[in-house]
């Protein structure tokens, strides 16, 4: 704290106080703890200096917003490369056995395969196995279970059907081309 | 003079940079305190506290609710303590506490009667945990029931005792017939 000489009034460094400013200045120590919350974690002169920090928060929430466009379609893709992995261990391809799930209407998807594959071990060979005597029975080749690890499966050929329509993903946000119109809707569509 | 901040100012960097002063996040998986429910339930709101005006026309629903309602609520809830505090000049409202030490405060101005039943069962039904959006739709206490997926899990306990390398283990396993099994087979016919 510094008085200064002729008012001795009491100045504080860094505060939103102003003697003379009947409105109070802008309380900055607030803004720049808010900004160090995600640019505490840079190196040098981003984490020191304000003008720094401010940068690199910029960026930070571009990087943000990739990440959480790109979130979605990783995580399809992660879920697929553990389904395939976890179905190599099995000896079963993944193509026969997605098809094999969709014919007899089992909607499970990737995402959730591979969290069965991955915490629920037996569960998820219990469906490679069904998935493996459906196909045997359909005339796909297929590599039969170890006899160490096999189940007992009692299945029949005719409990499949055709597979189910795919659902339909409404995308969020305006279309890729707004310039296009839409077309006319046909008098059956109304 | 400013207000005063809540952030320590020496604090280091790497705490400042934590999560906000808040005592939760945005999103989380749901909780349960205590794991109250796997052998026995027990209610988590330990207090209820109705402040109300005995004259303003704003606390007639809870006036109403308190002569008709509280006593069956309270008598089937006895684990919970009720208060019915009434306070001169103020907003009327419903004050919980729970277990894990949280306070929940419902303003109950201008509610009626009907209203009140809905939020004080709420609250009756409610942990202390906070209102948080979730991060998946599934949830569980354990991660896995089966036991979580090791190299070893499915591996044959003939390796326990095995000298490698080992011929029947060896065998590249393929649908496709190889070419000498084909010929093998015209051999065999």
């Amino acid at each position: 704290m510094r008085l200064s000489s002729i008012l001795s009034l009491r100045r504080i460094v860094n505060s939103g106080f102003h003697p003379f400013q009947v409105i109070p200045k802008p309380d900055m120590w607030r803004k720049r703890e808010q900004l160090q919350q995600f640019t505490a974690w840079q190196y040098a002169s981003e984490r020191t200096t304000v003008k720094g920090a401010y940068r690199k928060q910029d960026k930070l929430f571009h990087y943000l917003n990739m990440q959480r466009e790109d979130e979605k379609l990783t995580e399809k893709y992660h879920a697929e490369q553990r389904v395939s992995t976890a179905l190599a261990e099995h000896d079963m391809e993944y193509s026969k056995f997605k098809s094999i799930l969709s014919k007899s209407h089992i909607l499970l998807d990737n995402i959730v395969l591979a969290q069965l594959a991955i915490y629920e071990p037996r569960s998820f060979k219990s469906l490679v196995s069904f998935a493996k005597e459906l196909a045997r029975q359909e005339g796909m080749s297929v590599i039969p279970d170890d006899a160490e690890f096999s189940y007992d499966v009692h299945v029949d050929n005719s409990i499949l059907r055709d597979p189910l329509p795919r659902a339909v993903e409404y995308p969020r946000g305006a279309a890729e081309n707004h310039t296009n119109k839409p077309r006319k809707l046909r008098p059956d569509e109304f | 003079m400013p207000a005063l901040p809540r952030v320590d100012r020496l604090k280091p960097i790497y705490t400042a940079a934590k999560a906000l002063n808040f005592g939760w996040r945005f999103s989380d998986f749901l909780k349960i305190p205590n794991y109250n429910g796997i052998s026995r339930y027990t209610n988590q709101l330990h207090r209820v506290t109705f402040r109300f005006c005995k004259q303003s026309e704003d606390s007639v629903g809870v006036r109403n609710f308190i002569e008709e309602r509280l006593v069956e609520i309270g008598k089937q809830n006895p684990s919970v303590v009720i208060y019915a505090q009434p306070v001169r000049n103020t907003t009327p409202t419903i004050r919980a506490e729970y277990g894990n030490g949280r306070q929940l405060q419902i303003n109950a101005k201008n509610l009626s009667m009907d209203d009140i039943t809905k939020d004080v069962h709420l609250l009756f039904s409610r942990s202390g945990n906070p209102v948080t959006k979730l991060e998946s739709r599934q949830s569980a206490l354990v991660p896995s029931i089966q036991g979580q997926w090791t190299p070893i899990t499915w591996l044959s306990t003939a390796m326990n005792t095995e000298n490698l390398p080992n011929k029947n283990l060896s065998t590249f396993k393929s649908c496709k017939t190889s070419a000498t099994e084909y010929l093998q087979q015209k051999n065999a016919e």
